[in-house]
């Protein structure tokens, strides 16, 4: 499909008629429609799609334009409507959609009312070259053949909704996308169709065989519908193995969260610990330090107090020191004021300054001098401070050291605690129980698909066994053999056609799941990836230089994950024009969201090339920085405006 | 199932069921079906049918069944 030329009528905010060309395949097959935020840009992108599928984020009564039914005045009929005309496999087309809006007598307070029509109104024609329009009477089918409803996602896509994409859409829309972009459907619907002449041709023969032989038609008829249902039953099984496999992975990697965020609990424990002893250590390393502090007073004290001791000894023995209780006698002389004979000591006395020059002979007076005098036996001590001066030292740096260590320690029992907060709460226990059980479960699964296959395959050789036995039996019988014939050949057709659409699903996958990880790489601004992966039921994932799922789990960045959407996009497109030989368009509003300007230039740079035909709906802000990379591809281009006054769109055509 | 990479890919696979079997997928798959227009079950069945026949009918298509 390629869009020729879109016609937009009383659609959201633009009143009245509106339109607007495409750029054509080729070397500017870009078409942007360039506005501010919420000046209609989006309106267009769903005015397409509304279009095509009938479907739209709002309900009906906000597609229709409010200016169009004020303008239009009272019990008239205002019509929105939509026309695209596109080209496919040749032919061209012209699908018109509308919608009527009834507008009603004033109410009561003079208010406009409106009725709209709950459905809107397809109509599809093709464009002959005679230049008639030729209605289509299937619109619906025709429209779905080129642009199947299922993967109109992938074609138009939203990218505001990027974030949802993968993450929402799981495997299976993806898969079935992938399946209508690739047409599947058509073998899917041979199948069928094969399969209901292959019944009929059971009927017949059944009603032309003998009793006996009926039944074995009957017989086999329900190991044919055994058949089918084991066929069902496996595919189920093997789409719920991969699903169990990629919940069970995740699970794996969130074990291996919580084993980190064990790690950082046991670490915490150590350092509690750690911290427990440098505290001791500390607390001891201070007692240490008073201690020798201690000691090195009284090392540098004991040598000069055991001069002082001799000297006073000394002075003793040469009676130059009086003993002590001579000088005992004396104070209390002095304090009564009167000598032990009963002569008053009066201040100023002879009696008196006599007894206190006596007095005045006494040891500390007199130690003092001799300790002055004793500058060498001190500086013998000082060198016995001095060494424990310097184990002090050494106490006071492991003091610093230790307190040091343990500031780390509880900067990073912090750090730890602020991690463990943020970590939701799990128990690794339950989540192991879980994990075990999943893969319980998936060996489960595994053997019930096993019994299902050995079933199968006892159901079609009772299948070929029963066919051989009606053979045999009505083998006089010509009509019975002619019908049997066809009924086999159809039976092996239909067989063929299973296991076509089964290996034709698996190719395709490899292929989109190839050209998506190319591109994605191709794309990405980083080399953290290693590639992309479509997993047996569809599920994308962007793997890490370590081979761990990024996208699942959450490891992309926003831009990552919008990257990887584009490159699975393209992908599917790609894959689909080099398959089916057909052309298509990628439509995208808001592409590039918050990327920065290099992805977003590759991006630009790249998208016409893999692509037929290139839609971007941009903002201004957008357009400053991929005008270089997108200028020499644009092919058409639109200005959104918006009156204020009227509160209505308008598309301005820009002169490339 | 008309475009040439598709036709080979299926191609390709054909051979593994017999000529028979890829005599009736091609008819249903590429040719009468898509050209004729086909959108009602009973003209589909009816041309299924004939392919069908005409596989049976045919001595080279039918000698050379692959066996089950």
């Amino acid at each position: 499909m390629i869009l020729e030329h879109l016609v937009i009528q009383n659609f959201r905010p633009y009143c009245g008629h509106h339109e607007l060309s495409f750029a054509e395949p080729g070397s500017r097959n870009v078409t942007l429609i360039r506005g501010l935020n919420g000046t209609g840009k989006s309106s267009i992108f769903m005015a397409l799609k509304w279009c095509f599928s009938g479907d739209a984020p709002v309900e009906s009564r906000r597609l229709v334009n409010t200016s169009a039914l004020i303008e239009a005045g009272p019990k008239t009929t205002v019509e929105t409507r939509v026309e695209v005309t596109y080209g496919h496999e040749g032919r061209r087309f012209r699908a018109i959609r509308t919608l009527k809006t009834r507008i009603g007598e004033p109410d009561d307070d003079g208010n406009p009312t409106f009725a709209v029509e709950p459905t809107s109104d397809i109509h599809l024609f093709e464009l002959l070259p005679s230049g008639d329009a030729k209605p289509i009477p299937t619109p619906f089918d025709e429209i779905r053949s080129a642009v199947p409803g299922e993967a109109l996602d992938y074609f138009f896509f939203d990218g505001e909704k990027i974030a949802q994409f993968a993450a929402d859409s799981g495997g299976g829309s993806i898969r079935e996308a992938v399946r209508h972009v690739l047409r599947f459907s058509e073998l899917e619907h041979a199948t069928r169709h094969v399969d209901v002449v292959r019944q009929e041709y059971a009927r017949k023969l059944k009603a032309v065989s003998g009793a006996d032989t009926g039944e074995l038609i009957q017989r086999r008829e329900n190991a044919n519908a055994r058949a089918g249902e084991l066929r069902g039953a496996i595919a189920q099984a093997d789409l719920e193995i991969a699903a169990g496999r990629h919940v069970h992975d995740e699970h794996l990697g969130r074990l291996k969260e919580l084993a980190v965020v064990r790690d950082l609990a046991e670490e915490r424990e150590a350092l509690k610990l750690k911290q427990a002893q440098l505290t001791e250590q500390r607390a001891s390393a201070i007692n240490d330090l008073a201690a020798g502090l201690a000691g090195l007073a009284v090392a540098l004290a004991e040598p000069g107090l055991e001069q002082a001791k001799a000297l006073v000894d000394s002075k003793r023995r040469r009676g130059e020191i009086p003993p002590k209780i001579k000088v005992q006698v004396l104070r209390d002389w002095l304090e009564s004021e009167r000598c032990i004979c009963g002569r008053p000591l009066l201040d100023g006395s002879p009696e008196r300054a006599a007894v206190e020059r006596e007095l005045s002979k006494s040891m500390p007076s007199a130690l003092e001098e001799e300790l002055i005098s004793l500058g060498g036996s001190i500086d013998a001590s000082r060198r016995d401070g001095n060494r424990q001066l310097d184990a002090a030292r050494l106490r006071l740096l492991r003091l610093n050291q230790a307190r040091e260590l343990q500031m780390q320690t509880s900067d990073r029992l912090d750090a730890i605690d602020k991690e463990l907060r943020e970590q939701p709460v799990e128990d690794i226990q339950q989540l192991v129980q879980k994990i075990q059980r999943q893969a319980h479960d998936i060996e489960d699964l595994g053997v019930k698909r096993g019994e299902n296959s050995r079933e199968l395959e006892t159901c079609l050789a009772d299948i070929g066994r029963l066919s051989d036995e009606i053979a045999k039996a009505e083998r006089h019988n010509q009509e019975a053999q002619r019908i049997a014939a066809r009924h086999d050949l159809a039976a092996r057709a239909v067989a063929a056609l299973i296991n076509l659409g089964s290996s034709f699903e698996n190719d395709v996958r490899d292929e989109v799941q190839r050209e998506a990880s190319r591109l994605f790489l191709d794309l990405i601004w980083k080399s953290g990836y290693y590639s992309v992966t479509l997993s047996p039921d569809f599920r994308l994932e962007a793997v890490d230089r370590f081979g761990d799922p990024a996208f699942s789990t959450g490891g992309t960045s926003v831009g990552e994950a919008r990257v990887l959407s584009i490159a699975f996009i393209v992908a599917m497109q790609v894959v689909a024009r080099a398959s089916l030989d057909t052309k298509s368009p990628a439509v995208i509003d808001s592409p590039f969201g918050n990327l920065s300007v290099e992805p977003m230039q590759r991006i630009c740079e790249k998208l016409p090339e893999l692509v037929d035909q290139v839609v971007l709906f941009v903002t201004d802000a957008d357009w400053v920085n991929v005008a270089d990379a997108l200028s020499k591809r644009t092919g058409a281009m639109y200005d959104v405006q918006f009156d204020e006054g009227r509160a209505v769109a308008d598309l301005q055509e820009v002169t490339l | 199932m008309k475009s040439a990479s598709q036709f080979k890919r299926l191609e390709d696979r054909l051979s593994d069921y017999g000529p028979d079997v890829a005599f009736v997928i091609r008819k249903v798959l590429f040719e009468e079906q898509r050209k004729l227009g086909l959108k009602l079950a009973r003209d589909i069945s009816s041309f299924i049918e004939k392919a069908i026949e005409d596989a049976v009918e045919d001595p080279e298509l039918n000698g050379s069944r692959v066996e089950r």
